[in-house]
C-alpha cells in the first residue's frame, strides 16, 4: 500500500514539475545577460533604459483590479439573487446564464463589438473593461456558494431587519469570504491575461493597451525579465491566496 | 529530537514567510520608482557625450572620404561613433570604437581626412573621452 502511495506521490510530482519547470527557467534566464552568468542587467535594460515597458505593466494592473472590484460588487448580489429570491423566470435566466458561461469568447465577440461600437467605447479602455466585468462564471460560482447558506439563517435576519443590503454585508458575505478571495483570484488572472479583447476593441490605440500584448514586442534580449515581471502579480497573487483557493474549491459543489 | 525538528521546521517556516514577504515588496518597490523615475535614472546612469555627423565629400576623382575633426582622434588612430538603434520606446544610443586611415593629403586645419567607411547614420564623438572609462558597445547619451 506504501509502495502504491510513494509511486502515485513521485508521478503528481513529475507532472507537478513539468508545469513548474518553464516557470523557474523563465526567472533563472531573466538574471542572465550575454555571457554573464548572474546578473541584473535584463531588468536595467527593462526597467531603467526602456522603462515604458512599465506603463503597460500598469495598465494591466489598473484593468485587472477595476475589472476584479466591479466584477465581485455586480456577481454578488446577483448570485443571491439566483440562490435565495424566487421570482418568475428565475432558473430560465439562470439556464440562459450558464449557457453564456459556457460560450467561447469567439460567440459573444461580435454582439460585444457591435455594442461598444454603437456606445462609441471602441478603443477606449471601457472597451476592454466592460465585457469583463459582467462575468457569468462569477455569477454562477456565487450562486453555488449562497445556496449552501440554510434559509432560516436568512429569515431570522429578515426578521431583524428589512434592508437587504444588511443582509448581504452582515451574513451572507461573512460565510462567502472564501469564494470572494477565489474569485477575485481567478477573475483578476482572466483579466490580467487578455489579449483577444485588445486586438480587437483596442486595436488602434496602443497607449492603453496592456502588458500581457506588449510582451511580444519585447526586445529579445530582455525578454525574459520581462516574462517574469508580466508573472510576478499573479504569482504574488496565487502563493497569498492559495490556501484560500484550493479550500473553497474543494468546497463548491459542481 | 522530535522538538529540535519541529523547532527547525518553525525557523524555515517564519524566516521563509518574511523572506518571500521581503522580496515581494522589493520588487513592487523598485517597479514604482523605476515608473516614476525611470527617465531620471537614466540619465543619471548613462554618460553623455558631445557628437556630430561627420562631413562626407568626394574628390574629382570619385573618391570618397570624411572629415573628422581633429579633436575626435585618439592617440591609437581610432574614433569613437555614436551608433543609435531602436529600442522598445526610444532610441538607443551605442559606442564604437573604429580604426581609422587616413587619407594623404595637404595638411587640413579644419580635421583629418580619412577614407575608412564609417557605420551609416552614425555621429562622431568630438570630445575627448580618456577621462570616462568607455567600453565598446557601451550605451551613451547625446549632450545637447
Amino acid at each position: 500500500m506504501k509502495r502504491k502511495k510513494r509511486g502515485w506521490a513521485v508521478l503528481f510530482f513529475v507532472l507537478a514539475l513539468l508545469y513548474l519547470v518553464p516557470v523557474l527557467m523563465t526567472i533563472l534566464k531573466s538574471f542572465r545577460y550575454g555571457e554573464s552568468a548572474i546578473t541584473l542587467q535584463q531588468y536595467m535594460e527593462l526597467l531603467i533604459t526602456d522603462y515604458t515597458v512599465l506603463r503597460y505593466f500598469w495598465n494591466s494592473v489598473f484593468y485587472a483590479v477595476s475589472i476584479t472590484i466591479v466584477c465581485l460588487c455586480v456577481s454578488f448580489p446577483l448570485g443571491f439573487l439566483f440562490a435565495k429570491v424566487k421570482f418568475l423566470g428565475r432558473d430560465a435566466l439562470f439556464f440562459v446564464y450558464i449557457v453564456v458561461m459556457l460560450l467561447p469568447f469567439q460567440a459573444t465577440l461580435l454582439p460585444n463589438y457591435i455594442g461598444l461600437r454603437d456606445m462609441k467605447l471602441l478603443n477606449t479602455p471601457y472597451a476592454l473593461m466592460l465585457p469583463l466585468m459582467f462575468s457569468p462564471l462569477a455569477v454562477f460560482l456565487f450562486r453555488q456558494f449562497i445556496a449552501e447558506i440554510e434559509d432560516s439563517v436568512l429569515e431570522y435576519t429578515m426578521l431583524e431587519t428589512n434592508s437587504v443590503f444588511r443582509l448581504l454585508w452582515y451574513v451572507v458575505f461573512p460565510q462567502t469570504k472564501e469564494a470572494f478571495l477565489a474569485l477575485a483570484v481567478l477573475v483578476f488572472c482572466e483579466s490580467w491575461n487578455m489579449v483577444e479583447q485588445v486586438m480587437i476593441f483596442a486595436a488602434k490605440n496602443k497607449e492603453i493597451w496592456p502588458l500581457s500584448v506588449m510582451l511580444g514586442q519585447i526586445p529579445e534580449d530582455v525578454t525574459y525579465a520581462g516574462a517574469t515581471v508580466y508573472m510576478y502579480p499573479v504569482l504574488v497573487l496565487f502563493l497569498c491566496f492559495r490556501n484560500v483557493f484550493s479550500k473553497s474549491m474543494e468546497k463548491f459543489k459542481w | 529530537m522530535e522538538k529540535e525538528k519541529k523547532r527547525v521546521r518553525g525557523f524555515y517556516k517564519i524566516w521563509g514567510k518574511r523572506f518571500s514577504v521581503i522580496v515581494t515588496a522589493a520588487f513592487f518597490l523598485l517597479l514604482v520608482v523605476c515608473t516614476l523615475f525611470g527617465e531620471k535614472l537614466y540619465t543619471w546612469i548613462t554618460p553623455s557625450v558631445s557628437a556630430l555627423m561627420p562631413k562626407m565629400a568626394m574628390y574629382e576623382s570619385g573618391e570618397k572620404y570624411t572629415q573628422i575633426p581633429k579633436r575626435a582622434v585618439t592617440a591609437k588612430d581610432t574614433v569613437y561613433v555614436v551608433i543609435s538603434e531602436a529600442g522598445f520606446s526610444r532610441k538607443i544610443y551605442r559606442i564604437k570604437e573604429v580604426e581609422i586611415e587616413y587619407r594623404e593629403s595637404e595638411e587640413d586645419p579644419s580635421g583629418v581626412l580619412v577614407t575608412t567607411r564609417l557605420p551609416q547614420g552614425c555621429l562622431i564623438v568630438t570630445e575627448s573621452l580618456e577621462g570616462k572609462c568607455l567600453k565598446d558597445g557601451e550605451k551613451v547619451l547625446l549632450k545637447k
